[in-house]
């Protein structure tokens, strides 16, 4: 038992994505005894900041003057860095890339340091591949949601001898399920939630012209970057797809339920996309909502080990189109409900909190 | 009495067989009345039991063992040094002087003023002065730039260093080349030279003469040329016969690539051609391979005859004892740790197989996980497999990672009931693998690539175990006709339909012009059989791949498989079980490897009631795709007592050929041994 205090660096607010952040720090918090426990979390001034939201851990916004992806993140680098080293805290969480620069600011070494890497390191630039590849001596576990992300870093960072768990973005708990809503119960729709962007997510699929009548209610922000005919088209009225902008990930819980489907689908435009480990998709999956996906590689596994998901061939419109149609034809049918079944299954067997987080216990 | 020696100039110890092949054929060899000797690298320094003489320098791949050391080093530095210096500017980018510059860089100069206020008033005059030095020096760049452009926009001056500039750059190009290539020549001829010399000696050690056979299971063309100078200019060389064996690829890839421009095949045929102008009156050289493949490629060059020999493997292995196995099946990976060798695959496999089959403990694992890669980048998933093997239990998964030679070897094959070969099919196309006689002489039934050298007899085992099993199974539907293209199929287009079928042959060609054949209604269906002879091939080395999509009756996919197969003048089947809710199969077939126009006959597509399940193969089961591995591993354990049986069959059959009885008569008589 550590007995003592605890840190976590996040690259996000919380409460708005990336679950598993505050999941894990619960977790070792009530699991090792921790004293304390606390998050940082990056100033981004459009989410609310609630500082008691995962009492009893306490979550602190570290605030910085530049928006901490428009050049700010250097100054929430060094500010975390000296609330550690006055803190001293035995073990210190790391998210992601964004905020390993801390690691190199502290003038002590942790007890324990696990490095959890939600998203690959090799999207934010130069500096960060050379510092993912001298983490050697500096963490003692390295955490992945997918296991591909991780032969990556070792291609890319040649990490060897640190001990390196797959531990999948299920933050559930088996003891939270609700009951699954029958299929006569449900609305029949499809629903997507998350990043609107036509780079990313191929966002426009959900306005083109289908041959199924599943309606698709759409959740997120549309991305600064997405082009005017994705914004128009997102607004406007269509009888198959409807835009209801951005929900806090509690309020989608709830309305999730309900639907028939959850589209779950990235571009591949490069490997931290191709390799993705969606919480959307486990969070359907625990729903009892049947995701809809393309072909991740994660997420092919999952699906074919418990038939509880339709898979896309590939990531064209086509493919979409006969996977949308394909869940028109199964909506309502035995098959349906035994495929609504097989979520339960995999979500009780595998697919939670707790059976995951038994891969990195022997290492704490 | 007549002499048997044996050079392998690879031999420095107990690692990579090379010690254990030569002890197989030397204790035979012995047996059979021959004096015999060994010729090993000069490192090799083990006891044996007969003369051997440690005199070579390099091995087969030309090195000497040693590292070089100071120039290691010299780099070892250098690149820690620049390790350094690299990270700490990454670090540098993170502090306050950092974003600063990077503020300053972007030009947000009000973000700049603001990050400068920060700092301390010591550090602000600091960057002041150096803000100014680095401007005046900026100034100075600018002002030398524009006079040596202004120099060189000078029509004749100009003109001339430019050219000056590019010849410079010519001479440094050239330069670097032609040391590159010297390099290598010194080494080649270094390399040569030393095999010559200790050849000679190793003659004259042995007082080689008339009815002497010398053996060299593994050499390198540099190895090659001097053999040829040794028999040119040694009369006792001239009266002895010499052996030597190519195990190794001389093509890449397979028959329709198979290419003469290829560097390393112009050198062969070059070196095989030496060979024969300096040997061809004393007519005393035989040369080998030990796969039918191999030597088809290297008789392709059309200067001498190539013959096959067995693979000689530990006679321990060969005992015909096939104990009844009690206790869980051990799945045994045999092979280091490399991609070669597929261990990125097993992690992934134990994961499959762990709660089904290894918690009920009804199968455990045995991996061979020793390494000799220092590259983690290009073995990157391996390294990861390793890692997360390392996690589980244990008993349950072993890994030796140790590298094992002799009685420990043999006692780890011994061990194991199903050996899984994973080897990479593209390199062992045409190579033989001695893992693989290893399993089948004891008797383990195995899991192989397609289309590999490793599935040949695996292949034409199960298309028997197939057309014989048939007679006991009921059938209920059959198709014979009815193509299409699988693009008419995507467009619902039916038109396409009879031009594919013409007097019962069926044309394709590669992925983008594959067929498909639709079978609807094949409810209650257990297994699906497919039948077909080849027709024509341009050329060998191409093979048909089928994909077996069955899927339900919304159209969702149930299961899929697919198998590439190929064998001359006998009828391909292929077997696969129909899970209970198919309603339709979907079968495509395509040229697998290379663009070519393929032509099948005696198309039979069958489903068939069984009312139990049933061994998939014979003795060995065949995979074309990764994911299709554990079904077939799990149907494989599920009726392991009929895979063990047919393979202790077969087992008998390659005990009889894979013999170093056999290989030194083969060698004796000069001819192939007919023992097959």
């Amino acid at each position: 038992m550590m007995g003592n205090n605890m840190i976590g660096v996040s690259d996000v607010s919380l409460g708005f994505g990336s679950p598993q952040i505050n999941s894990i720090i619960s977790y070792l918090y009530f699991k090792l005894g921790c004293s304390t426990a606390l998050i940082l979390e990056p100033d981004q001034p459009e989410k609310k900041y609630n500082m008691y939201r995962y009492q009893p851990i306490i979550l602190k916004r570290v605030y910085t003057e530049e928006n901490i992806y428009q050049g700010g993140r250097a100054e929430y680098i060094r500010e975390c860095a000296k609330i550690i080293n006055k803190e001293k805290p035995d073990m210190l969480l790391i998210f992601c890339s964004f905020t390993l620069p801390v690691l190199f600011y502290l003038n002590y070494r942790p007890r324990k340091v696990i490095y959890y890497n939600i998203e690959m390191a090799n999207a934010y630039g130069k500096d960060d591949i050379i510092l993912n590849g001298a983490i050697s001596g500096k963490v003692d576990l390295l955490i992945y949601p997918e296991e591909n992300r991780a032969r990556i870093d070792i291609r890319d960072y040649g990490h060897r001898g640190m001990p390196m768990v797959t531990v999948y973005n299920c933050t559930n708990h088996v003891k939270d399920l609700a009951e699954v809503i029958g299929s006569t119960e449900r609305n029949g729709k499809a629903i997507y939630a998350g990043k609107l962007d036509q780079t990313n997510t191929n966002v426009h699929y959900f306005f083109g012209k289908r041959n199924d009548k599943i309606c698709i209610d759409v959740f997120g922000d549309i991305s600064s970057c997405s082009s005017d005919f994705i914004k128009e088209n997102l607004l406007h009225i269509n009888e198959k797809m409807n835009f209801y902008g951005y929900v806090e990930n509690q309020k989608l819980q709830i309305i999730r339920k309900k639907y028939a489907y959850s589209i779950v689908m990235w571009n591949p435009v490069n490997e931290n996309q191709l390799y993705a480990a969606p919480n959307k998709f486990f969070e359907a999956i625990a729903d009892g909502v049947i995701p809809i996906c393309a072909p991740h590689p994660q997420c092919i596994k999952i699906i074919k080990k418990y038939d509880c998901g339709i898979l896309m061939k590939d990531w064209s419109y086509d493919s979409f189109c006969e996977a949308m149609t394909l869940a028109e034809r199964i909506y309502g049918t035995q098959r349906y409900s035994e495929m609504v079944g097989n979520c339960r299954k995999a979500v009780t067997k595998e697919l939670n909190f707790e059976s995951q987080m038994q891969y990195i216990e022997k290492y704490l | 009495m007549s002499k048997f020696i044996l050079i392998d100039q690879s031999i420095r110890g107990n690692g990579g067989h090379y010690l254990e092949y030569a002890t197989n054929v030397l204790n035979e060899a012995k047996k059979m009345g021959y004096c015999v000797g060994l010729a090993t690298n000069k490192d090799f320094h083990e006891k044996a039991p007969w003369d051997v003489f440690p005199i070579y320098k390099y091995d087969i791949w030309g090195s000497t063992g040693k590292k070089k050391v100071s120039f290691y080093k010299t780099r070892s530095l250098a690149a820690k040094i620049r390790r350094v210096l690299v990270l700490e500017r990454s670090k540098f980018h993170f502090s306050l002087m950092g974003q600063f510059l990077t503020f300053f860089k972007r030009r947000d100069f009000s973000a700049s003023i603001k990050t400068f206020g920060k700092f301390g008033f010591l550090s602000q005059l600091g960057i002041c002065v150096s803000g100014a030095i680095l401007l005046l020096l900026f100034m100075l760049y600018k002002i030398i730039k524009g006079v040596y452009n202004l120099i060189c926009k000078t029509p004749l001056l100009g003109g001339l260093i430019h050219k000056f500039a590019m010849f410079m750059q010519k001479i440094r190009t050239f330069m670097v080349k032609a040391l590159k290539q010297m390099k290598r020549v010194i080494h080649y001829r270094s390399w040569e030279k030393n095999f010559y010399k200790s050849t000679r000696k190793t003659i004259e050690h042995f007082q080689i003469g008339a009815g002497d056979i010398i053996f060299i299971p593994t050499l390198a063309v540099p190895d090659m040329s001097a053999v040829a100078k040794c028999i040119h200019v040694s009369k006792p060389a001239q009266k002895a016969s010499w052996h030597m064996i190519f195990r190794r690829n001389m093509f890449q890839g397979r028959e329709p690539v198979y290419s003469f421009d290829d560097i390393e095949v112009k050198a062969f045929r070059k070196a095989l051609l030496y060979f024969k102008n300096l040997t061809e009156q004393w007519d005393n050289a035989f040369f080998y391979t030990d796969t039918e493949r191999l030597t088809a490629q290297y008789e392709y060059l059309n200067i001498y005859n190539f013959s096959t020999l067995p693979i000689p493997i530990d006679p321990d292995l060969q005992k015909n004892k096939f104990p009844q196995n009690s206790g869980p099946i051990t799945l045994t990976y045999l092979g280091d740790a490399r991609r070669e060798k597929g261990y990125q695959f097993l992690n992934s496999i134990v994961d499959e197989l762990w709660e089904e089959y290894i918690v009920p403990k009804k199968i455990d694992f045995n991996i061979q996980s020793n390494y000799t890669f220092c590259d983690i980048k290009s073995n990157y998933d391996v390294v990861y497999a390793m890692d997360q093997l390392s996690l589980y239990d244990s008993s349950a998964v072993k890994m030796c990672n140790r590298s094992m030679g002799g009685k420990e070897y043999a006692d780890f094959v011994a061990q194991g009931n199903i050996g899984l070969l994973f080897y990479d099919r593209e390199n062992y196309y045409a190579r033989s693998s001695g893992a693989l006689i290893e399993c089948i002489c004891t008797g383990m039934p195995v899991i192989v690539p397609s289309a590999s050298w490793l599935a040949i007899d695996v292949d034409r085992q199960n298309y028997r175990y197939i057309d014989s099993l048939k007679a006991n199974l009921e059938m209920c539907v059959f198709f014979d006709s009815e193509w299409m293209t699988a693009q008419a199929y995507q467009e619902k287009e039916a038109a396409n339909i009879s031009c594919l079928f013409e007097n019962g042959i069926l044309s394709f060609s590669d992925y983008d012009n594959r067929v498909v054949k639709i079978c609807e209604l094949v409810e209650h269906a257990a297994y699906l059989t497919i039948s077909y002879k080849i027709f024509s091939l341009i050329q060998c080395g191409n093979y048909v791949r089928t994909k077996i999509i069955l899927k339900d009756k919304y159209g969702l996919v149930v299961d899929e498989f697919q198998s590439d197969n190929f064998i001359e003048n006998e009828k391909v089947n292929i077997l696969y079980p129909v899970k209970a809710d198919t309603y339709t199969a979907e079968i495509y077939m395509w040229a697998a490897f290379y663009k070519q126009p393929i032509k099948i006959t005696d198309i039979q597509i069958e489903f068939w009631n069984s009312d139990h399940e049933i061994p998939l193969g014979s003795y060995g089961l065949v995979y074309s795709n990764e994911a299709d591995i554990t079904p077939l591993l799990r149907n494989m354990i599920d009726f392991y007592a009929d895979y063990r049986n047919a393979a202790i069959k077969q087992a008998k059959r390659y005990n009889q050929y894979h013999t170093a009885e056999n290989l030194v008569k083969t060698l004796a008589l000069g001819e192939a041994y007919d023992g097959k």
